[in-house]
């Protein structure tokens, strides 16, 4: 479909879509550059995205420095291994429950499912980054699981009911037909999920992961406040902006937090790649008419 | 192989809409049972309620005696076909044919590779075993489809307008190809359809459904000759009955329709002259198949009619007529010099004149051969 338009149309067109692709960017291509930069080069200020002293000083003193102040055996690298640590179990997690429970809940016929559904729904609209911090650690605390482990629990939580409103969007799209041919087959509720739904919902589950994952791994509060007793536990993201603190006398290591950023980009990266192929695999699957 | 009996079955929606009124059915053992009726009369609905896919509101059904209630689709051994075929798309064609097995324990990696290659033998697609769903035509997915059902040894086949989605020749293939398994297999089927042909070709017996309700259960040929109610006489034959509001009076010695200004003797043999009739109304109906150009040697009655529309069908002529103002269509065979504009004379045999009460719409004779 070619869009029909006149030059003044057009010229506003690009101009925004420049203006807001300049605005996503910017920050992004700054922070590739300043990674290259002495700190003392981003001090002085300025938006020039070449540096003028190029080093990968920067990115040799993140991977092999401890991160905070606190104890000086954890290194960059220890942290990362943390963060994959929480954010591979978060997706496990997210990944299981949601499957199984969008199938539940799209499929099954139970007393109170509606209840339960918008029960689900309404946590939505309550972000865990404002009201429900406070509480959340009450009860983590309590629960002494102000660890990986809890952590990975609370924040699979965190988005499970729009990552069930995903999923059973999608679980519509298949066909129920599908779900009577496997049980006239000889398939129970759960081995008709096994067999057919759950490897059909690949491509949503895929997507789901990469969200997941991604938010995770960038998640900064609830580890900061969850993992805060146990530094050494700590995750690349909070150790990364404790560096702005980190510096001899307050001052912040801009061009560490720099790197340490572009570093932490790479495994979601791995991620997209890894996950680009599932999602290509998943849209071209034959549907059931055709 | 199994019988089935289905006693007193109604289904009630959750929003209210009653899909079925008290069906009573009997499907004998080996039997090829066809229920047919047009969108929404609830053929699928009954065939889901004996697969146990969805659970009758009331009545119950017998496989072989057994009651099945309580009893889902998994553990009432039957086999189903589908419309839109329902092939897994995940899983290639071995896999798909192989799934039913794959539930059913101690069975062997090589007995299951036995039985699938054997059934695909016998449905010609032994070509496709690697391929997946999306990657074949639609009567090959309609095959494979065959194929799942059949691989095991079912109570009973269940089908849902399995031809509906295919072209008219895979249809004609397909239906030869049921018709063959059937024979073959000695199950009892079970078959929905709104197509009339396939009901024919197909059944045993038909059963004719209208808003939830059996209207008539008997062999094809039948339930043609000899429908029960207008609904039925409207529905079985293609073109359809023509209808004419008719008045009937007691004659010497039989009874006289009089259709369209023209008066018709009913033989006492269909029609006695003791039958108790509430008045003289009558609704009688005609095929378009038993207009006929030539005088017939059987008692016959005529009328003359004007052409006023001529539809060359190949293997026949519609010719639309009109009598008295009232308009009619006839179907002739090997008669092609009818002309529009023409006044032509029509002979009916008075055995395969229909007559029904207007009130109720039943059938108040029958026919004698």
């Amino acid at each position: 479909m070619k869009l029909q338009m006149s030059k003044p149309a057009k010229f506003f067109l690009y101009f925004f879509l420049i203006l807001v692709s300049a605005i996503v960017l910017l920050p992004l291509l700054y922070t590739v550059s300043a990674s290259f930069k002495t700190n003392f080069e981003i001090a002085k200020g300025g938006i020039n995205l070449i540096p003028k002293e190029f080093t990968f000083e920067n990115y040799k003193t993140v991977w092999g420095m401890s991160g905070s102040t606190i104890d000086s055996k954890t290194t960059f690298a220890d942290y990362t291994v943390n963060s994959l640590k929480v954010s591979a179990l978060t997706v496990v997690i997210v990944v299981v429950t949601t499957a199984m429970s969008a199938y539940c809940f799209q499929r099954g016929n139970f007393p109170g499912r509606d209840a339960l559904y918008w029960m689900f729904l309404a946590t939505m609209f309550i972000g865990a980054g404002s009201v429900t911090v406070y509480p959340l650690l009450q009860v983590t605390t309590k629960l002494n699981i102000n660890n990986w482990i809890g952590l990975a629990i609370v924040v699979a939580g965190q988005g499970s009911a729009s990552n069930l409103f995903l999923t059973m969007g999608y679980l519509k799209t298949i066909p129920k037909d599908l779900d009577e041919s496997a049980k006239i087959d000889g398939c129970t509720f759960f081995t008709t999920w096994l067999r057919i739904i759950l490897p059909l919902s690949i491509p949503i589950l895929g997507t789901i992961a990469l969200m997941t994952f991604r938010g995770s791994w960038n998640n900064w509060m609830i580890p900061r406040l969850m993992l805060a007793k146990d530094q050494t536990a700590t995750t690349l993201v909070v150790a990364i902006v404790n560096l702005a603190s980190s510096g001899g006398a307050g001052a912040s290591q801009y061009n560490l937090m720099m790197a340490g950023s572009m570093l932490s980009m790479a495994p979601m990266l791995i991620m997209f790649l890894i996950m680009n192929e599932t999602f290509v695999e998943g849209i071209t699957q034959g549907s059931v008419k055709g | 192989m199994s019988s089935i009996e289905l006693k007193n079955i109604s289904m009630t929606y959750d929003k209210g809409v009653k899909a079925l009124k008290n069906v009573d059915l009997q499907v004998n053992d080996h039997e090829f049972l066809v229920l047919l009726g047009p969108s929404g009369c609830g053929k699928s609905t009954l065939l889901r309620i004996v697969a146990g896919l969805i659970t009758e509101t009331e009545g119950d059904i017998l496989f072989d005696g057994e009651s099945m209630k309580g009893k889902d689709a998994r553990e009432r051994n039957i086999s189903m076909v589908f419309q839109n075929y329902a092939l897994y798309p995940h899983l290639n064609v071995f896999k798909n044919i192989a799934f039913p097995l794959g539930n059913i324990k101690g069975i062997t990696k090589e007995e299951i590779k036995e039985r699938v290659e054997e059934t695909a033998r016998l449905l010609d697609i032994e070509e496709i075993l690697n391929r997946r769903p999306r990657e074949l035509s639609g009567g090959q997915k309609q095959r494979v489809a065959l194929g799942r059902a059949i691989v095991r040894d079912p109570r009973v086949f269940l089908f849902d307008e399995p031809l509906s989605n295919l072209d008219v020749k895979m249809r004609g293939d397909l239906r030869d190809l049921i018709a063959e398994i059937h024979r073959n297999l000695n199950t009892t089927f079970i078959y929905v359809t709104h197509d009339q042909s396939e009901a024919m070709v197909l059944g045993d017996r038909v059963a004719v459904m209208e808003n939830g309700v059996i209207k008539q259960v008997g062999a094809p040929q039948d339930v043609y000759n000899n429908p029960n109610c207008v609904y039925v006489a409207g529905f079985v034959g293609s073109p359809k009955m023509n209808f004419f509001a008719s008045r009937i009076t007691k004659g010497e010695g039989s009874y006289s329709v009089k259709i369209m200004g023209n008066m018709f003797d009913i033989p006492v043999e269909r029609l006695p002259l003791d039958t108790e009739l509430k008045d003289d109304r009558v609704i009688s109906g005609i095929r378009p198949e038993d207009f006929k150009l030539e005088r017939p040697e059987k008692p016959y009655g005529s009328l003359r009619a004007t052409v006023t529309k001529c539809i060359p069908m190949g293997s026949g002529l519609h010719v639309e007529l009109s009598c008295n103002d009232k308009s009619f269509l006839a179907v002739f065979l090997n008669h092609t010099d009818v002309k529009v504009g023409e006044e032509i004379e029509l002979f009916v045999e008075t055995d395969v004149i229909h007559l029904f009460d207007p009130e109720t719409e039943e059938a108040i004779c029958r026919r004698i051969r």
